[in-house]
């Protein structure tokens, strides 16, 4: 579980860093609410989590408060799993 | 200078102050405050351009003295003081005037289109594995329509009462799309509660501020610090609002001062042979900045109520003009409005879209929200033009409108592209700060030619102020 984490750590790293952002953040912190994340960024992460956890957001419905921290998106990986 | 503004910072920053405003002298004191700019805004700002000559201050103001005494019982008063603004706020406009619920078919229509909604929630809720149900929003919008073409046919009151019903239907619309696309994540009860809290007292537009349920409860203060530091940023909103208008007030005495033609006699082409290329490019730059400036005050009034109310919402408008591409741009300028089509239209085609090659759904979507949603989202806010017009004229006429979502959708692609193949962070200083906001500005500005839904006369007369700037 805490590869998974780490994964989605540096995903959410990677996207925040494109823009310019490279100030820190925990696990807890709001990305999505707090607009640090763009609709374009969530997408990205989206799909990633879609080919790599295989999520069928079609299906199981598409919630941007499910990515608003890392937290949350470990959480949401938890319930699909 | 520097040292002035940076002590001004620390004092909104000091924890002391937000102690403070956990008092009840601190409360009282901040909420008093925000009675006294708003009663001031309220004065200038919000008389001539929203809400006829009433003065609705003090309604804002006995809601949110309620919802800071009273933190607990927050949604309700928001549920009770939305409900009377109703009567007493005409927020919303139809066609034939402002909804007048002192009259008894109003009250009647506006209580019919009440239970179709609740109606509408139960069914989708309780049917919402049946492929039908699938898809509330869609339905919706095709209902609409049909209902539209269907009224065009009639005459008499039956025509007068249908388009009330559906003026107060479309004014309700996208707050209850909010509560349909959600409808998975609460109890019924909630989503049917959550039709008293359309259209808030705090007021908008057809857009909701700040989004829907889901969002309120996230931004929501779970305690007197929380609250606090909601109240301080909404002050500090109302302020900047007060400040950006002064900035507008200058702005147009200078304009009327050179005595220069409006935006209007300018686009229809009344005004081209008197003016010059230069004259036309200050009355478009103008008229940009003025339309940037209206909604950064509208929204901000709008937000600082929201924060006040202990909701700790973003800003509406957030730095446009340090924005770094196209699309960024547009989450900056209106990003409720952005978080609409975003919300409604862009997520739901995007991951339906699952087995097509990623930078086709990217596009597909786009063009949904861009586009489509967009051109909807304004064809049910001008319901005057279907009532004058009909169905299918009215929607002929808004062509230039289709010209411009349809380049809006193109940029955004294209600038989504380049976003996710050349990052951000490999630009060099000038580029980022000179070139690309004058490349993003200047499309802005160019485009907002043709964002006219219908005041456009059409698309031959904008593209030839277009060509005109260019002495084309």
């Amino acid at each position: 579980m805490k590869d998974i984490e780490n994964e989605i750590r540096n995903q959410v790293q990677k996207l925040l860093l494109a823009q310019g952002d490279s100030l820190p953040f925990s696990n807890q912190d709001s990305l999505v609410m707090s607009r640090r994340l763009s609709s374009l960024q969530l997408i990205e992460l989206a799909t990633f989590l879609e080919k790599k956890y295989e999520i069928n957001f079609a299906a199981v419905g598409f919630n941007p408060h499910d990515f608003d921290s890392v937290d949350h998106i470990m959480a949401l990986l938890n319930k699909q799993q | 200078m520097n040292a002035f503004f940076s002590s001004i910072f620390q004092i909104w920053r000091d924890p002391r102050l937000l102690t403070f405003l956990q008092t009840a002298i601190g409360k009282s004191t901040i909420l008093f405050l925000f009675a006294l700019i708003l009663m001031m805004t309220n004065l200038f700002w919000w008389p001539q351009h929203e809400v006829g000559h009433f003065h609705w201050w003090p309604i804002v103001m006995l809601a949110l003295t309620l919802m800071t005494t009273m933190p607990k019982y927050r949604r309700l008063w928001l549920s009770i003081f939305s409900f009377i603004s109703l009567f007493f706020l005409p927020w919303f406009i139809l066609p034939q005037g402002a909804v007048n619920l002192a009259q008894m078919t109003h009250v009647f229509i506006w209580l019919i289109v009440m239970v179709f909604m609740m109606i509408y929630i139960m069914v989708i809720s309780t049917y919402r594995k049946k492929k039908i149900c699938q898809y509330p929003i869609l339905n919706l919008i095709l209902l609409v329509f049909i209902v539209m073409a269907v009224t065009s046919t009639l005459s008499g009151t039956m025509k007068t009462n249908l388009w009330t019903g559906l003026s107060l239907l479309t004014a309700y619309f996208w707050y209850f799309s909010y509560t349909l696309n959600s409808i998975n994540q609460y109890p019924l009860k909630n989503s049917l509660l959550q039709i008293t809290r359309y259209l808030p007292f705090w007021g908008g537009t057809a857009t909701p501020y700040p989004k829907g349920q889901q969002f309120l409860d996230a931004i929501e203060a779970k305690s007197s610090e929380a609250l606090a530091k909601s109240q301080l940023a909404g002050l500090q909103l109302l302020l900047l609002a007060v400040i950006w208008y002064a900035v507008l007030l200058v702005m147009e005495i200078t304009y009327h001062r050179f005595n220069l033609p409006s935006w209007i006699s300018v686009l229809h082409g009344q005004a081209t042979h008197h003016a010059s290329i230069g004259i036309s490019w200050l009355v478009l730059i103008h008229h940009f900045f003025f339309q940037m400036l209206y909604y950064a005050i509208n929204g901000h009034l709008i937000i600082s109520i929201v924060r006040m109310a202990g909701f700790l919402a973003p800003k509406n408008m957030d730095k446009p003009l340090v924005a770094v591409s196209i699309a960024d741009f547009w989450n900056r300028y209106y990003f409720y409005f952005k978080e609409l089509l975003v919300d409604l239209f862009f997520y739901p085609t995007y991951f339906r879209c699952s087995k097509i090659p990623t930078q086709w759904r990217m596009v597909i979507a786009t063009t949904m929200a861009a586009g489509v949603g967009n051109v909807i989202y304004h064809y049910f806010t001008t319901l005057e033009y279907p009532i004058h017009y009909g169905l299918l004229k009215s929607l002929s006429m808004m062509r230039v409108y289709y010209f411009y979502a349809a380049v809006l959708s193109i940029g955004i692609v294209i600038s989504q592209w380049l976003t996710l193949r050349r990052r951000v962070i490999a630009m060099s200083r000038l580029h980022r700060y000179v070139l690309r906001p004058v490349i993003i500005i200047g499309f802005f500005a160019l485009l907002s030619i043709f964002n006219e839904p219908y005041e456009s006369l059409s698309l031959v007369t904008s593209l030839k102020f277009l060509g005109s700037l260019f002495g084309i």
